[in-house]
């Protein structure tokens, strides 16, 4: 017989099922639901908050604060009730999701209203996003496997956070702007990188780490940390914040200046820790503020520089020039700085003044439009680069006129334009006029624009009967030699100065042949004429590997690669396999293009 | 020396830590002092679990006890994800009947690393059940009235599949 087990045995067991953001946790979740349905008292145990309390702090680390201190209200803060309120977010975000990503029609209506949900929608999308490594999206399977919608998936969760971080960031902006003061320097810089799908938390967590690690090593030197010890020396004490950042690693940058990556905070505080100095300041007034320093960054020609308020009146202000040499700058020495740049002495005042959050985005946005300009930038950060400065210039500017305004929709995507530029921006922009009207036109015509494309059905019936190739095949171009991937075809869409410019003429088939919509290894797209393909037949591994890393829309439009190894000629001997692979089109991409599936595999086998 | 006495009026003599594993009888000791030659009497534990839980106890000898009343807070919960030492898989690897007086008798003893495994093996044994596959191990009946199955069902609502 088995004994029966008392109420505190049965709230242990329960206990002994592990919280965890992954399979395990929905299934330890699951089993304590299962049990309130076993008996009276199995659904006791079931309901101690304290188990259901573990389950949450492990599952939510994010929430749209106000929501969350309205939902701690209506349950009288029952772990258990907010637990099942926060999973029914979850569900409406998760539907939401397979909906962006199964079907072209309707995405951006769906995204809009997820984008709604804020950092309440946060951990699920991370917990999707998590269930591929980064360093493998994409799986080669071979034929007769099937692929899953993971890596999909994972790219419009990235994607979504982004925009969520995006709809978050221009919110918090947005009270800098007319001379607004209500954000600070520090924190409205640390949210840079929520155009890269950082959580604002992650930075700041980040800065708060260093911050502490800085008091710790003037601890260890002895160094007086109260005003009130006859032995505080501000001057010091700013030398010394300036020795800890460099023993971190922190410090002036030589050589790669117009890397744009020296201007997001989530990479100088890692990756490119050897920066310019506007990213410097930010690090450096955010420890001086921990240690209780009143400093400021200044909007200095050349390098920004601290401003750095001396309590005693009687003693001057100070400067700290964080990239430079000499670190420590009085009233006296900035006349001469500026005269070496030909700005007179009477001008002084305006450019050494304390300045706001607002002035250094600016400086920021305009150091990243300038370095786009630079060659090296990788394609997968020009885009949300632009995007990031346009959107600072068009907030705190409001008066860009026209031509920021255009640029920021040319670079801008129907998931920009339905998130965070319609949610966020334009409502802000009030009382701007032409911009804001601008802003709302051009957001239209992209989505109006992507709604035609959505609706877009080619099938391999009549006139499409002569398209050879189909989407997801690789291919070498014949007269440039590149590898790229088939990502759609028309067969006669190309314009008159594309063909004129590409001397189509000049091919065997002249203007009358489908073309082609490609995306290179360099995650660039192209449009090429069907002569100019040469079927890649047996692409390696380390390519397909290649691809996948480098091309970061390629979930977006593809779930994996599939393989077929054959024997070319059975009956002679040593003959060599040939493995042929293309890649599984997604479900936005199957829509489209509703044959292609069958003729890869029909390609496939050979 | 220690002797215990079991339900089933059984005396085991052991070492003083090997006995102190247990917190009730630590506390004991401490309460009676030290030179008593009286058997502790252990009224809800029989002879067969009691051979198996002291056999836990010796093994486990010398290890330091968990701090009375440690917190079941953040470090708690890293240690209950690790996994099940091979030797303490292979002495809770008993039948269901055994398994469950173990878990009563750390219970009632007051040995927590005890309990800790044998409550994890049966939370290892619930993993993915159904109600009714869990009354079963547990030899339980549905005692729930039919209004409250169906204020059960209401309550548990978002964890149902999509």
């Amino acid at each position: 017989m088995v004994p029966s087990l008392p109420l505190d045995v049965l709230v242990h067991i329960l206990y002994q099922l592990p919280p965890s953001r992954d399979r395990d946790g929905e299934i330890a979740v699951k089993t304590i639901v299962q049990c309130s349905f076993a008996s009276v008292l199995f659904r006791q145990a079931a309901a101690i908050p304290s188990i259901w309390q573990q389950h949450y702090q492990v599952r939510y680390l994010h929430a749209n604060e106000p929501h969350e201190d309205q939902r701690k209200a209506r349950t009288g803060g029952h772990w258990k009730l907010m637990y099942a309120e926060r999973r029914t977010i979850d569900k409406e975000v998760l539907k939401h999701l397979d909906s962006i990503v199964m079907k072209r029609v309707g995405r951006y209506e769906h995204a809009n209203a997820l984008t709604k949900y804020l950092f309440d929608a946060w951990d699920v999308l991370e917990i999707e996003k998590g269930m591929v490594s980064p360093g493998e999206y994409m799986k080669i399977c071979t034929l007769g496997e099937s692929h899953t919608l993971l890596s999909t998936k994972a790219y419009w969760a990235s994607a979504l956070l982004t925009s969520i971080g995006q709809t978050y960031v221009v919110g918090l902006w947005s009270s800098l702007r007319l001379g607004g003061q209500s954000v600070s320097f520090v924190p409205a810089f640390s949210s840079i990188s929520c155009f890269f799908g950082k959580h604002p938390d992650e930075i700041s967590s980040m800065l708060t780490t260093l911050n502490s690690r800085c008091k710790e090593y003037l601890l260890r030197l002895n160094f007086p940390l109260s005003e009130s010890d006859p032995n505080y020396d501000l001057k010091k004490l700013c030398l010394l914040i300036c020795d800890f950042m460099a023993t971190e690693g922190y410090g002036p940058v030589a050589d790669t200046f117009h890397d744009v990556l020296n201007l997001f905070p989530h990479s100088y505080l890692t990756s490119h820790k050897r920066t310019i100095p506007l990213s410097l300041v930010h690090i450096f007034v955010s420890i001086a503020q921990s240690l209780g320093v009143a400093s400021s960054p200044v909007d200095f020609p050349v390098r920004v520089l601290v401003h750095i308020s001396v309590p005693n009146p009687e003693v001057d202000d100070f400067y700290v020039d964080v990239f430079g040499s000499e670190t420590i700058l009085s009233l006296r020495d900035i006349p001469a700085l500026l005269a070496r740049q030909g700005i007179q002495a009477d001008n002084m005042m305006h450019y050494i003044s304390p300045c706001g959050a607002a002035s250094m985005l600016l400086r920021g946005s305009r150091n990243i439009l300038s370095s786009l300009n630079i060659p090296d930038t990788p394609l997968s950060l020009l885009r949300p680069s632009a995007l990031l400065a346009l959107t600072i210039s068009v907030l705190l500017t409001g008066v860009g006129g026209g031509r920021i305004v255009y640029q920021l929709i040319s670079q801008a995507d129907p998931l920009d334009c339905a998130t965070f530029i319609s949610e966020a921006l334009i409502p802000i922009l009030d009382g701007t006029g032409r911009v804001q009207d601008d802003l709302r036109l051009g957001c239209q015509k992209t989505l109006d624009e992507e709604v035609i494309i959505a609706q877009e059905i080619r099938l391999r019936s009549s006139e499409n009967k002569i398209v050879q190739h189909f989407v997801g095949m690789l291919f070498e171009h014949r007269r440039y030699n590149y590898t790229a991937l088939i990502t759609g075809w028309d067969v006669s869409n190309a314009s008159e100065s594309w063909i004129r410019e590409m001397k189509v003429s000049d091919l065997p088939r002249g203007r009358e042949q489908p073309f082609y919509h490609v995306v290179c290894m360099d995650s660039s797209s192209c449009y090429v004429a069907e002569d100019n393909i040469e079927p890649l037949l047996t692409p390696q591994d380390p390519l397909l590997k290649q691809m996948c890393q480098n091309i970061d829309i390629l979930p977006k439009l593809f779930t994996g690669v599939l393989t077929k190894t054959t024997l070319k000629n059975p009956d002679v001997q040593n003959t060599v396999p040939e493995r042929r692979a293309r890649f599984v089109l997604s479900p936005e991409l199957s829509e489209t293009y509703p044959d292609d599936e069958i003729m890869g595999d029909a390609w496939l086998t050979g | 020396m220690i002797v215990l006495k079991t339900s089933d009026n059984e005396t085991f003599t052991v070492e003083r830590d090997v006995a102190e594993r247990s917190v009730l009888i630590k506390n004991m000791l401490d309460d009676i002092g030290e030179n008593s030659e009286q058997a502790i009497p252990l009224p809800n534990v029989n002879s067969s679990v009691l051979k198996k839980v002291l056999e836990y106890c010796e093994h486990h000898r010398g290890e330091p006890l968990p701090a009375a009343d440690a917190d079941t807070s953040q470090d708690d919960t890293r240690k209950r994800t690790t996994d099940i030492s091979e030797w303490d898989q292979k002495f809770i690897t008993v039948d269901q009947e055994m398994l469950f007086e173990i878990i009563l008798a750390a219970n009632y003893l007051d040995i927590k690393s005890l309990l800790d495994v044998g409550c994890k093996t049966v939370a290892n044994m619930i993993k993915g059940k159904t109600p009714e596959e869990i009354r079963k191990l547990f030899n339980i009946v549905n005692d729930f009235t039919p209004e409250e199955e169906a204020q059960i069902k209401k309550e548990n609502e978002w964890a149902e599949d999509r």
